[in-house]
């Protein structure tokens, strides 16, 4: 009996259309992550399609011309109130371009642009950050923090948890949502709408209250890194206020002033590739000079060095890498066909991100061999097998899996 | 500016038989069907035209033998082939399709002896070497695989070296430029043309005919590529393709157009400018 | 319904001859290319050639060409046309690597083009020595040219037409009786080039 981690599906299947697997985790409730932590996965259903496949049909049928109209409709009710009548988050990738620009220059809102900085950034990533705020001539928060907290809590969510990113999630998620209500701004806009997501509210005050409730009430019980807070603190001599930036925000504040929190990419038809030939145009976007190590593409999520190690992090613990990760959105978007996807697989899917793996592990202090020795207590026995003391993959979607 | 007659030369990214327009060398927008943009190009003066097949190197591909045999037997100017070819077989499979010049990339970037083999071969004139060229932070690099991969060496070093090597004629794409329809990167172009002993094309931001005129008269160059400035304008004048497969987000805006500016309008354009072209 | 005027063209089996078999179809003409065995005949025979010298003259040793030309030439109404490398082995030699005897038909010299950009790769204009009714139509129109060395006619009369580069004038049309030759590609000059193509009987005179 092979064992199973992460309480992932002991059967892997690979959806027929899209090519991702079962093993794929959907949002998780990043507060509650510990190694003891069960995932729950995309589903694919007994014909061998799944979920998010099914949703980007259903998406094709969308009427786009009455949803637009619900978000001017939106818009109408705070155009024009306040110092600033929204809020888009982003640090100057593709989408947050699109979003911030698109609210400005077609919709006439004037946005504040409210920023999560890269624990380590590119440096095509902060000319692309520049030149977003230059070219929209937006205003920009960007969050000053502890940086010293984060690296720590980046540290132990690698070493306890093999998922360095989970602290810019969190940070990402909540840090808007708080300046948003300190600045009195209703209204904040995320960009594209995942697969998963079939509303146009990703928040609304009453789950933003239950998100708050439940942190503030057990705050002691909260683990960063995979570490209670309780214990970070005391043993790295922490204080309440570095953790705070990546808390959700205090609930009697919200109780005074609702913010509502939506996707434009519910609104407005969101083509991936399309928000990168726009952010091109008009907002001085740059793709990466070289191919993301993982992938094909230049142009996805390309600011923080710490990126390219996440996506090599999920294909150690469910055997999905950052290929798997673009194709499967590509075919969705009936961009790229089955083939071409299973192609750009086997080529690149699982390849080391070594370009500044190094100057992470510096940055971190982790000694590099010993992340090498890590990696291997990560893999689930059911997605990986050692033969000749190499680690191989059980199945792949190009069925060349050592099980296949 | 080079007094001999320039060349004006469209440029035509195919995929899955498509034409496709990135910007920066990425994205796969579908423009519509390849022969009719050629054959229209053709008509209204192309005096050169080049095909790229813009994933062959990706997927280790040679798709594009069946549209040139098509294209040979109606095109009577020359027609030049690049993507993906690695090979003297390949070689000589595209010019048994039809191919007048053949352009290699990440070829000559792998192996540059492979241009001494096939200039030999084939001859000098027959073989095109394309440098990709990317500028970061002031400095230039060259890349290969349709700029996924960079290598840290000079374009103008590269260039000398595939001269030295046989080539016949170099294309200088700037990636930076390509697709933004903001003009060339007159820097990289007059550094590497005014060089050379071989005939350069200038590549990448033609956005309208004043940057063309300027590519000429400030650099060396003795032809120009262009696409985005032909494509997004020659898209308004035909039917529009339905595939079912494809970028085709922004083909299924763009209305259509009776009137529209093509090369023969540039050209017109260049000679009252004293520019040396063929009307 | 008038005979079409047959064209056969030799392969030298060092270039594809897809472009001009194409553009004698189009020019109208029946065409064909001379297989192994046999004899040069037709009302018009092409010589066409892309690439070295040396190698186009090994291929010709090979094939037995020079043999095949010349009985073809003895015969009346023979019309043997060179193009673009296939116009250079037309002469008596070459100075490419090494000197290398031509076919020897036209007295003369292949020397390299002095100009600073090599091979001269592009459209270009003929200026003609005779200014005869069927040439008018030629005279602004382009055609297109590659090429890295330059034919030297010893004899100027056989100078047909030059053209200018680089501030310099070549020899672009050679003619001696029924011994043609254009250093540039009609099959590969559009739509002027496929006119002159069938044109070809006319300069005959």
């Amino acid at each position: 009996m092979l064992k199973v981690f992460y309480g992932l599906p002991k059967r892997i299947i690979f959806c027929k259309k899209t090519l991702m697997s079962n093993q794929q985790p959907n949002s998780a409730l990043e507060f509650y992550h510990t190694k003891k932590s069960k995932k729950k996965t995309l589903f694919i259903d007994k014909h061998g399609v799944s979920d998010a496949w099914k949703y980007s049909r259903i998406k094709k049928k969308i009427k786009w011309i009455n949803r637009e109209k619900k978000l001017l409709n939106l818009l109408n009710r705070f155009r024009g109130k306040g110092e600033f009548d929204c809020l888009v988050p982003g640090s100057g990738g593709k989408d947050s371009c699109f979003a911030a620009h698109v609210l400005k220059y077609k919709y006439g809102m004037n946005p504040l642009t409210v920023t999560w900085p890269p624990i380590l950034y590119t440096s095509y990533g902060k000319k692309n950050f520049l030149n977003w705020i230059k070219s929209g001539s937006f205003q920009n928060i960007s969050a000053k923090r502890n940086e010293n907290f984060f690296k720590i809590a980046t540290k132990l969510s690698i070493l306890n948890l093999f998922h360095p990113f989970q602290t810019f999630i969190l940070g990402q998620k909540n840090f808007a949502v708080k300046i948003a209500e300190k600045l009195k701004i209703p209204l904040v806009f995320y960009g594209e709408n995942e697969a998963e997501h079939h509303n146009a509210i990703a928040d609304n005050s009453s789950s933003l209250r239950n998100k708050s409730y439940h942190t503030y009430q057990n705050l002691e019980s909260i683990y960063i890194g995979g570490v209670k807070i309780k214990d970070l603190m005391n043993d790295y001599k922490f204080k309440f206020k570095d953790i705070e930036p990546i808390l959700p925000i205090n609930i009697n504040k919200l109780i005074k002033f609702p913010v509502e929190v939506h996707y434009l990419g519910f609104y407005l038809k969101w083509i991936p590739q399309e928000t990168f030939y726009y952010a091109v145009e008009n907002c001085g976007f740059r793709p990466r000079p070289f191919r993301t190590q993982g992938t094909y593409s230049r142009y996805n999520s390309i600011d923080d060095k710490i990126d390219d190690l996440h996506y090599y992090t999920t294909f150690i613990k469910f055997g999905i890498g950052r290929c798997s990760y673009d194709i499967s959105q590509e075919i969705r978007n009936d961009h790229i066909t089955r083939d071409e996807g299973l192609k750009l697989i086997k080529k690149y899917d699982g390849e080391f991100p070594d370009i500044y793996f190094s100057e992470i592990m510096k940055y971190l202090e982790i000694n590099e061999n010993y992340f090498f020795k890590l990696q291997n207590k990560f893999r689930s026995p059911h997605i990986w097998k050692k033969v000749n003391k190499k680690w191989y993959l059980r199945h792949t979607a190009n069925k060349d899996g050592v099980d296949d | 500016m080079n007094k001999n007659f320039i060349r004006i030369i469209p440029f035509l990214d195919i995929k899955n038989g498509l034409l496709i327009k990135g910007i920066n060398l990425d994205g796969f927008r579908i423009m519509g069907e390849p022969s009719l943009f050629s054959d229209f190009y053709n008509k209204s003066g192309a005096d050169e035209i080049c095909y790229i097949d813009a994933v062959a190197s990706l997927f280790g591909t040679l798709n594009l033998t069946n549209f040139i045999k098509k294209c040979s037997k109606k095109i009577f100017v020359p027609l030049n082939i690049g993507g993906g070819i690695n090979s003297v077989d390949k070689i000589n499979k595209m010019l048994g399709s039809g191919a007048d010049k053949i352009v290699i990339n990440t070829a000559a970037v792998e192996d540059p002896f492979f241009i001494k083999e096939a200039s030999r071969i084939f001859g000098s004139s027959t073989i095109t070497v394309q440098i990709q060229t990317i500028k970061i932070n002031n400095n230039y690099y060259i890349t290969k695989s349709s700029g996924r991969d960079i290598e840290k060496i000079s374009p103008k070093d590269f260039a000398k070296k595939m001269q030295d090597y046989g080539a016949g004629e170099i294309i200088i794409t700037s990636i930076n430029h390509e697709g933004l329809k903001k003009g060339f990167d007159l820097k990289i172009i007059d550094e590497i043309s005014s060089k050379l002993q071989i005939p350069c094309i200038a590549h990448g931001g033609a956005g309208c005919f004043e940057d063309v005129y300027n590519v000429i008269n400030k650099t060396n160059i003795t032809g120009v590529g262009i696409a985005s400035l032909f494509h997004y304008e020659a898209m308004h004048y035909f039917k529009k393709i339905n595939p079912r497969i494809g970028n085709i987000n922004y083909l299924k805006s763009v209305k259509r157009k009776k009137k529209i500016n093509t090369i023969k309008e540039l050209k017109y354009f260049l000679k009252r400018k004293k520019i040396n072209i063929r009307l | 319904m008038k005979k079409k005027i047959k064209v056969c063209i030799i392969n030298l089996g060092i270039n594809n001859l897809h472009s001009i078999y194409n553009a004698c179809l189009k020019a109208g003409y029946s065409t064909r290319v001379l297989e192994e065995k046999e004899k040069l005949k037709g009302n018009i025979v092409i010589l066409p050639g892309i690439g070295s010298f040396s190698s186009g003259m090994l291929s010709i040793k090979k094939k037995k060409i020079k043999e095949k030309i010349a009985e073809y030439l003895s015969k009346p109404n023979s019309f043997l046309y060179g193009i673009c490398l296939g116009m250079q082995l037309l002469f008596k030699k070459s100075f490419e690597f090494k000197k290398t005897d031509g076919l020897g038909l036209i007295d003369g010299e292949v020397k390299k083009i002095n100009s600073r950009i090599v091979p001269h790769m592009g459209w270009n204009t003929l200026k003609f020595k005779k200014k005869k009714f069927h040439i008018k139509k030629f005279i602004n129109t382009y055609f297109y040219f590659v090429h890295s060395y330059i034919c030297h006619p010893k004899n100027h009369d056989n100078i047909f037409a030059s053209t200018c580069y680089d501030k310099s004038n070549f020899c672009s049309i050679v003619k001696k009786k029924n011994i043609f030759g254009t250093q540039f590609h009609p099959e590969k000059s559009g739509l002027s080039g496929i006119k002159f193509l069938k044109s070809l009987k006319k300069f005959l005179d």
